[in-house]
């Protein structure tokens, strides 16, 4: 099933929770819906499933127009941010509800328990309550709830939120295993960047109601469009100044830093204001043949894989630096003179936003 | 009650006092297990102190007594039904739905239950009565020879109990809605559930917790109240047996029956309070927190139909209410569908001929809150913050007391304590201290929950904090517990204030000549046959429980279910 | 400020209710009275001797009463056990007040000679009417008959003629319309039940009885409440009714009218002191005052008869007193006509408790509501 959205707008009084919102979804594909705390994903994704109307704009399902559909009448399945599981219902209860709804036999309900039950290993747990699960198998018993009405679409408002870290990675995995074996296509609400650039096939990042970047997470974290799209997948470096022009196929930029060469990422024209943004692993404790510049260590932090410097440099701003491997580097002491670079390929020229 | 609160599993912190811990639990001993267990040592003796089960036996075998209790219970279970529907009814509109006034309904629904005892009644036939303003009408209009009777009757007792207590409901029901999360219903939707499916297997369900305190409560009021039966002629039942067979002293045999009855009904209430707890047990799922919940807006023609419908049973529940207030200024009001005279003479006998009645109840009533301030605060704060032994014994014990019915404490205190006192002539029965200590014993869940709600709230990390800068145990429950808590044990403080100033069935027998309350007036001057005089302190009563609702709002936010849970 | 004051003062007030502080004065400051007699006679009663005890004693008393249907009264001074929280007992059957004394729960009146005379030991044939203890433990105050009522509109509307007699409240028109209070509970219903079984026999009597309970739309909790209902229009006719309980009606406005049939019983209103009462010497002068003519105008003023023939019922016209001869059908004095009574008290003491037995299993336990 394929999913169309054409200029939704959502309000909320004065508040516009959705502007325009357009996207497409292809079939079996699974679609993340990336961005901080209110910036309308959640909302988004009720418009689709259908529990608030939208005030303008078209949501189409394949060919089917269905903003006018209540939520039953659009085959979705949805998993609830806390689960929602009903806690007067057991496990059987609560999977097999819809089914009942829809007057299946006995032994046909039973077997679509038990098949979904195997789909998220949770065979056995019948006859417990939500309140005697854990979190993850409760998560898991909200997955078999919506999944064994064999819908068209699963809808996911950040299903991995409730969830402490180390269970987190796992049911991430089971989930993107599990939706391609199914080949159901998939919307996932989260804010977490690293939930949706691991298990996503694109991700659509939204600020303030609005979709900043549509993309495969490779494009979204090498490529983010705006200074909050890459803020948001994790760059830390982020130098403003005003762009200068084309020179031998890169942008250069006059930063506090200095003039800076970098790849465009934007239409830029000599005159905007922009900024240019390098992760830390991409930046180098030596000289190189461009983009160099001198500093002094202020700060070392080991974090396990990586060592993080905070370079503070001759003119002023601050420099994040990643060295890899730190088993093999012998770490400097704060107040270190140093010398940073970076490629010109590893630095993005973006419109300050 | 069975949230433990912040102090899981952890010790009392500071020290407590086990001096006032003791002086707790002998208060309660003294004041409420010892006139219990009283009662039920007189129901299994007979006159000369034998052991003896004859009496059960009589109760047993009587045709009459057995048909009393099978209605008891009838009309309880009806007026849950009847009350259910009502009350879940009229909360659904009121949290679901946006229409016109609904602000105002939501206060309109607490007024129909403070009419005090037997006026509420007494007003429903001035005005549905055989000789009521209805029944007048339809007499003139249709030239009617025999009225219809609306009330006299089991009928009249449901209507009139149903009018006056779907509000528990309603209160219960409205705050248990409020705290579903939304997405248990959105994910019904999501599966196919809608409509009155999802209702009856989704949303009902989870009210139930909320839902049974207040039905509870509504079986039990219904089940211990004799006036509302005894003046709509209806004797068999149990609390009217037990009440009817109590005043009968002379008689020996029926008066020790009453005692019978009595305990009786204490030991089936106790029996409905521990089933409905055991069942809200095991289905509470109940958060602190309320949800936001957006109101559907209603279309003009539902709106419409919403408005007429809440009116109607506004209407109606407020039918005692007008009864009683033409009542206090009609004189020789017979037959005519309003009264024809009009005076203020019942006024003026009440407030300014006999003060005592306000005078004394607002006395009562005071002490009773400062004695149940003084023994439920600490109460509260045990329950909430410690885990000292016989905890669960003490929030036990604190419940219990919502299930008495209160004839069955009134008759308890007269049999417990005419003893006389070491050092005195006389027993506590001759002192008017007795009536504050009833009503404090009666209204102290009231204090209880309204301070352990509040308590736990607030968290005990707070009351770490002052430790953590040198605060003792006491002075940090002064200057950070208390402040946060007030506000708790000042609704409680209210509501345990304007429910003793309606409390009638316990005080009555142990009212004595001066001691008269405002409800102890109320059945005076209508035993007497002055419903006129009857009216007028009933109006008084209503005006200031409407007052104390006000406030009651005004400080708690319209969350008043709680304090019937 | 003021409020505590006001607390204060409610306190000490009550504090003195219970007997905390005694007066040196001829009478003592207090009186309390336990009474089926209602609040319209004896809140008046009490009132107009706190008026006369100020005058004649120069003593403010604080006076007050326990309402209690006589049953309760009797089982509350029972309970006492000769520490009584009432002074004086007044009103109900004869006969309970023999039990008290022969309990030793009441003290010898001791009134002066003259007053004591004045009152006659008994009137009434074929049965005599004790209207004062031959040892002196009560005296009669004031007489008064239990008769029916009826509201003459609700009657009319009926299209039943107005009861004169006992039989009239048979009429099947007035099927459901008829209140009543069970004798189990009113000493007047017993009273009454008594008399119709003392004029039928034991037989005809009950048979008699189990019609009218067939016409009883309401059996009220009390014998006060019957002629309540019935002046409010809710029934038409109501049985056994005290005539001034039906005249306080008619004074509050109401549309009533009252009969005595024949051999309707008539009682001595009989007062006691009880034995250990706290104010004895205020009980005493009570007793004596209502034995004036100060006293008895209480009554007269109030659909009683006086108690002794020294008095008959007497005002300027359109006065209360003579409103309330008009209302009980011309008579100003028992000792003016032959009083005709069937009601004997020894066998109605030995039937009481069968009475009430047969009560409960013939009528209360079968009764349904027409």
């Amino acid at each position: 099933m394929k999913i169309a959205l054409r200029d939704v707008v959502k309000r909320f009084g004065a508040v516009i929770a959705v502007d325009r919102a357009t996207l497409d979804v292809s079939d079996g594909e699974l679609f993340t819906l990336l961005g901080p705390s209110g910036c309308g994903k959640t909302t988004l994704l009720r418009l689709i499933a259908g529990f608030s109307r939208a005030d303008a704009g078209e949501i189409w399902f394949d060919d089917q127009r269905v903003e006018a559909l209540p939520p039953w009448r659009r085959h979705i399945g949805m998993v609830f941010q806390n689960y929602a599981l009903w806690p007067h219902m057991t496990v059987r209860g609560n999977v097999t509800y819809g089914l009942k709804l829809r007057k299946l036999a006995g032994a046909e309900i039973e077997r679509r328990l038990q098949e979904g039950l195997r789909k998220v290993n949770l065979v056995g747990l019948e006859d417990r309550y939500p309140g005697q699960l854990s979190g993850g198998q409760q998560q898991r018993v909200a997955l078999a709830r919506a999944l064994v009405l064999n819908p068209d679409i699963l809808l996911l408002d950040e299903p991995l939120s409730n969830l402490d870290a180390k269970i987190r990675m796992q049911v991430r995995g089971e989930i993107r295993k599990l939706q391609k074996e199914l080949g159901i296509t998939t919307i996932y609400v989260t804010h977490d960047q690293e939930e949706a650039l691991s298990l996503s096939d694109r991700v659509a990042v939204m600020r303030d109601g609005v979709i900043r970047q549509t993309a495969p997470p490779k494009e979204l974290y090498e490529r983010p469009a705006t200074r909050f799209v890459a803020d948001f997948v994790g760059v830390n470096n982020f130098i403003p100044g005003v762009c200068q022009g084309l020179a031998d196929g890169h942008v250069v930029a006059d930063t506090a830093l200095g003039r800076i060469r970098a790849r465009a990422a934007a239409m830029l024209k000599p005159g905007d204001r922009c900024v240019v943004v390098v992760r830390p692993e991409n930046i180098a404790l030596s000289s190189g043949s461009e983009n160099t510049f001198e500093g002094r260590v202020v700060l070392a932090s080991y974090l396990g894989n990586t060592l993080r410097y905070d370079v503070e440099t001759n003119r002023g701003p601050l420099l994040k630096v990643d060295v890899r491997d730190p088993w093999h580097h012998e770490a400097l002491a704060a107040g270190q003179r140093v010398t940073v670079s970076f490629p010109a390929s590893a630095a993005l020229m973006l419109v300050d936003d | 009650m069975t949230n433990t609160g912040g102090g899981l599993g952890a010790p009392p912190r500071t020290a407590l006092p086990a001096l006032g811990v003791a002086a707790i639990w002998l208060f309660l001993l003294v004041f409420l297990v010892y006139p219990l267990a009283r009662i039920f040592y007189d129901a299994v003796t007979d006159e000369a102190g034998r052991l003896t089960v004859a009496h059960f036996v009589e109760f047993a075998r009587d045709r009459f007594y057995q048909r009393s209790l099978v209605n008891s219970l009838l009309l309880g279970l009806g007026t849950v039904a009847a009350t259910s529907a009502l009350g879940f009814a009229i909360a659904f509109l009121l949290v679901r739905y946006e229409f016109v006034g609904r602000n105002l309904f939501s206060y309109l629904t607490l007024i129909p239950i403070i009419s005090p005892p037997l006026v509420g009644v007494l007003g429903f036939t001035f005005i549905m009565g055989r000789a009521g303003t209805v029944n007048v009408l339809l007499m003139d209009w249709f030239d009617l020879v025999r009225p219809i009777n609306f009330v006299y009757g089991v009928h009249g007792v449901l209507l009139v109990e149903t009018l006056h207590l779907f509000p528990m409901i309603t209160l219960n029901v409205v705050d248990a809605l409020a705290k579903i999360d939304p997405a248990l219903e959105e994910a019904a939707e999501s599966v196919g559930a809608r409509g009155w499916r999802k209702l009856r297997t989704i949303t009902l369900p989870l009210t139930t917790p909320g839902y049974a305190a207040g039905a509870l409560l509504v079986f039990i009021w219904t089940f211990s109240d004799f006036a509302t039966p005894l003046v709509l002629g209806v004797h068999d039942l149990l609390a009217a047996q037990a009440y009817l067979n109590i005043v009968q002293f002379v008689d020996r045999r029926l008066f020790r029956m009453g005692i019978v009855i009595s305990a009786l009904m204490v030991v089936l209430a106790l029996g409905f309070l521990i089933a409905a707890r055991q069942y809200v047990a095991i289905k509470d799922y109940s958060s602190l927190a309320y949800s936001r919940v957006a109101r559907r807006r209603l279309s003009g023609l539902r709106q419409a139909l919403v408005v007429v419908f809440l009116s109607l049973v506004m209407l109606a529940s407020f039918v005692p209410y007008l009864g009683v207030a033409l009542a206090s200024v009609g004189r020789g009001w017979s037959l005519t569908p309003f009264p024809v005279q009009y005076t203020l003479h019942y006024f003026e006998r009440v407030i300014v001929e006999t003060p005592k009645y306000i005078l004394n109840s607002f006395l009562y009533s005071a002490l009773a809150v400062a004695i149940g301030i003084a023994v439920g605060v600490p109460i509260a704060w045990l329950l909430a913050r410690t885990r000292i032994p016989g905890r669960d014994t003490l929030d036990g014990l604190n419940t219990l007391i919502l299930a008495i019915p209160g004839t069955a404490i009134g008759i308890a205190y007269v049999r417990a304590f005419h003893f006389d006192l070491p050092g005195l002539d006389r027993g506590l029965t001759s002192f008017w201290i007795i009536l504050p200590l009833v009503l404090a014993i009666r209204r102290l869940p009231y204090t209880v929950r309204g301070s352990y709600a509040s308590l736990l709230l607030v968290h005990r990390s707070l009351e770490e904090a002052a430790a953590s800068v040198g605060a003792t145990g006491v002075r940090s429950f002064r200057d950070v517990t208390l402040p946060l808590v007030w506000r708790g044990v000042l609704v409680g403080a209210l509501f345990s204030f304007m429910t003793s100033l309606q409390e009638a069935s316990a005080v009555l027998f142990l009212s004595l000549g001066g001691w008269e309350t405002m409800t102890v007036g109320i059945f005076s001057f209508y035993i007497a046959g002055s419903a006129n005089e009857a009216a007028a302190l009933g109006v008084i009563l209503i005006l200031v429980a409407a007052l104390s609702v006000v406030v009651i709002n005004r400080v708690a936010g319209a969350r008043m279910g709680g304090m019937f849970g | 400020m003021r409020k505590i004051a006001l607390t204060v003062l409610v306190m000490v007030l009550v504090a003195l209710a219970s007997g905390a502080a005694l007066a040196q004065a001829p009478i003592e400051s207090e009186l309390v009275l336990i009474t089926p007699v209602s609040k319209f006679i004896h809140d008046a009663a009490l009132k107009a001797f706190a008026d006369y005890a100020r005058e004649r004693y120069g003593v403010t008393v604080k006076t007050s009463g326990l309402p209690a249907g006589t049953p309760v009264a009797y089982g509350r001074i029972v309970e006492w056990k000769g520490k009584p929280e009432a002074d004086i007992f007044w009103g109900g059957e004869s006969a309970l007040f023999e039990k008290l004394a022969d309990q030793r729960l009441l003290q010898k009146l001791e009134l002066s000679r003259e007053l004591w005379d004045s009152i006659p030991p008994a009137i009434g044939k074929p049965k005599p009417i004790h209207l004062k203890d031959k040892d002196g433990y009560w005296v009669g105050t004031a007489l008064e008959p239990y008769g029916l009522v009826y509201h003459p509109r609700r009657i009319q509307r009926l299209g039943v003629p107005e009861p004169k007699d006992w039989d009239d409240l048979l009429n099947p028109k007035l099927k459901g319309e008829v209140a009543q209070c069970a004798p189990t509970r009113s000493s007047s219903s017993n009273a009454t039940y008594e008399v119709i079984l003392s004029m039928y026999g034991e037989d005809k009597g009950w048979e008699w009885l189990r019609k009218l309970a067939a016409n009883t739309g309401h059996f009220t909790a009390r014998s006060r409440d019957v002629p309540t209902v019935v002046a409010k229009g809710e029934y038409a006719a109501g049985f056994a009714v005290p005539s001034y309980m039906a005249f306080e009606e008619k004074l509050a406005g109401f549309d009533l009218k009252f009969v005595a049939p024949r051999n309707a019983f008539v009682t001595p209103e009989p007062m006691a002191i009880l034995a250990g009462a706290r104010n004895p010497r205020a009980a005493r002068a009570f007793i004596e005052f209502l034995l004036t003519e100060r006293g008895q105008m209480v009554f007269m003023e109030r659909g009683l008869f006086p108690i002794t023939p020294k008095y008959k019922v007497q005002g300027s016209p359109g006065s209360t007193a003579e409103l309330a001869v008009q209302f009980t059908g011309g008579l100003r004095s028992y000792f003016d006509t032959e009083v005709s009574n069937v009601y004997d008290e020894g066998i109605a003491a030995k039937r009481s408790e069968a009475l009430k037995i047969r009560f409960r299993s013939e009528i209360e336990a079968v009764w349904k509501k027409p």
